[in-house]
């Protein structure tokens, strides 16, 4: 498998977004999930899309929990594939719980989005048990403790004050957040 | 030459006003502003106070006047020969001013939108950097030609001392060369800012399909919104009145009319696989921070 993606890699350097995908639309998800971790921003992307598209969950689910994803680029992409789906992928929590305990600050950034915005209260648990293996004073402290209080206060943009659930995949409360959810075609003239 | 002793008998003045608007003394020398001449010895009474241009080796002469041609030219000072040249080195001047100021303002904007998209891993940053650096020069040369011409505010006109051929020095031709070459630094600008895109509409995808439809269908959306004024896709960044604002090209912004008759700018940008929450969201703050009154609706999103 090892030999098979380098290979598969050596092919698709130098190729543009639309050449990419092309060629790799006819992989399949054991190949795309490991070009998750590609170094190359093009390719890494362009698999990450492609899983996005084909709404693959468990099995990405399944990749996080073996250990498929080795890189930090790896990670985040596989998180936002992740994330993408929202709430309706029903393991998604499981990948989140074990990324949330990752060395790397951008990969436990990352997997806190998630279990923010699933706004299950017993994520809480998760969150915490990982904020006491953290390094006191690191920089995973402060969003560790920034989404407790999202979690705590049932609002997500607590923790990312910008997002905006354009598909309504998180299922957030439209009565408090509804400019926060959908089409943004919805303004008076 | 004024009304100085020749070959051949002067007629008498029948007025002390003479060539040029000179004036005869009762001295008998003819004052010239700067200093006077002598028709009777056909010199002046001292030296031209104007030290001359090396770039005009005529000029240099400290006795002859308007460049021994003076069916041509005139000398109304006594210093020099035609306010004409003032003219044209003015205009080289001002060319080579604007040409450098409008130059190092490009510059100054490519290089910092191709630091922004490099930074987002988009490959055309190069591009910019590079008309960047091309600008950069062009500026220092509009700046050298500027100083030239400056410094040869008073002197002879570069384009008749190329017709004067062969006896104009490498160092006039070098001056000359830096003058016009702040003509060129202008009309560069110009031209190119003429030409440049006008950051309307749709520029080509720069990322994943995913990333791409997810822009584009936010476009969409907004065209068929009744208070969108006009959107862009993947364009630099603009204000409420759609001036650039350089630095950022978000994926997605409209210019929205409110109500009340205000106009505000909405932006999305779409996240890409290898970019974080916490990435996007500072990335938003920047937007706002840059539209400051102008900000509307500005939000990330997530693609699909």
């Amino acid at each position: 498998m090892a030999n098979e993606m380098r290979f598969i890699e050596v092919e698709l350097k130098g190729l543009s977004y639309e050449e990419l995908d092309a060629k790799m639309r006819g992989l399949e998800f054991p190949q795309l999930s490991s070009l998750l971790n590609s170094r190359t921003t093009k390719v890494g992307d362009t698999a990450a899309s492609l899983l996005i598209e084909r709404g693959i969950c468990n099995e990405l689910v399944d990749a996080m929990l073996n250990g498929c994803f080795t890189s930090k680029k790896g990670k985040i992409r596989a998180l936002n594939v992740l994330n993408s789906f929202g709430c309706s992928c029903p393991r998604s929590h499981e990948g989140y719980k074990l990324f949330v305990l990752d060395r790397d600050a951008d990969v436990v950034v990352s997997a806190l989005f998630g279990l923010v915005f699933l706004q299950d209260l017993g994520n809480l648990t998760y969150i915490r048990q990982a904020m006491a293996k953290a390094e006191a004073g690191s920089t995973k402290i402060e969003f560790y403790n920034l989404a407790i209080q999202a979690l705590k206060e049932g609002n997500p943009f607590i923790y990312s004050p910008h997002f905006h659930d354009r598909r309504d995949v998180w299922g957030i409360d439209k009565n408090r957040f509804g400019h926060r959810v959908g089409s943004f075609n919805r303004r008076e003239g | 030459m004024l009304s100085g002793t020749g070959l051949t008998t002067a007629a008498t003045a029948l007025t002390n006003i003479l060539y040029s608007g000179q004036w005869t003394m009762k001295s008998g020398q003819q004052y010239l502003r700067a200093r006077f001449y002598d028709p009777a010895s056909g010199t002046f009474n001292r030296l031209d106070p104007f030290a001359g241009n090396l770039a005009d080796p005529q000029s240099l002469h400290k006795y002859l006047y308007a460049h021994g041609n003076p069916v041509a030219f005139g000398d109304p000072s006594g210093q020099f020969i035609d306010f004409a040249n003032h003219v044209l080195h003015l205009g080289f001047a001002v060319a080579g001013i604007y040409g450098s100021a409008a130059n190092f303002q490009l510059a100054a904007q490519e290089f910092g939108e191709s630091i922004s998209l490099l930074n987002s891993g988009n490959l055309e940053g190069f591009i910019l950097f590079a008309s960047g650096i091309g600008h950069t020069l062009l500026g220092v040369l509009g700046a050298a030609g500027a100083g030239s011409a400056l410094a040869n505010f008073n002197a002879f006109p570069g384009a008749l001392r190329l017709v004067g051929g062969g006896a104009v020095p490498l160092a006039a031709g070098a001056v000359t060369a830096l003058e016009y070459g702040a003509a060129a630094s202008a009309a560069a600008a110009i031209l190119w800012m003429a030409m440049a895109d006008p950051n309307r509409g749709n520029r080509p995808q720069h990322g994943t399909q995913g990333h791409d439809r997810t822009s584009r269908d936010t476009v969409d959306d907004w065209a068929n919104d009744p208070a969108t004024v006009e959107t862009r896709f993947n364009q630099d960044l603009v204000d409420a009145n759609g001036n650039r604002v350089p630095g950022v090209r978000p994926d997605a912004q409209r210019i929205r009319k409110l109500p009340d008759g205000r106009r505000v700018v909405d932006v999305v940008e779409v996240q890409s696989p290898s970019q974080t929450a916490k990435f996007m969201d500072d990335k938003i703050q920047k937007i706002k921070d840059l539209l400051g009154p102008d900000a509307g609706d500005v939000y990330w999103i997530s693609p699909y």
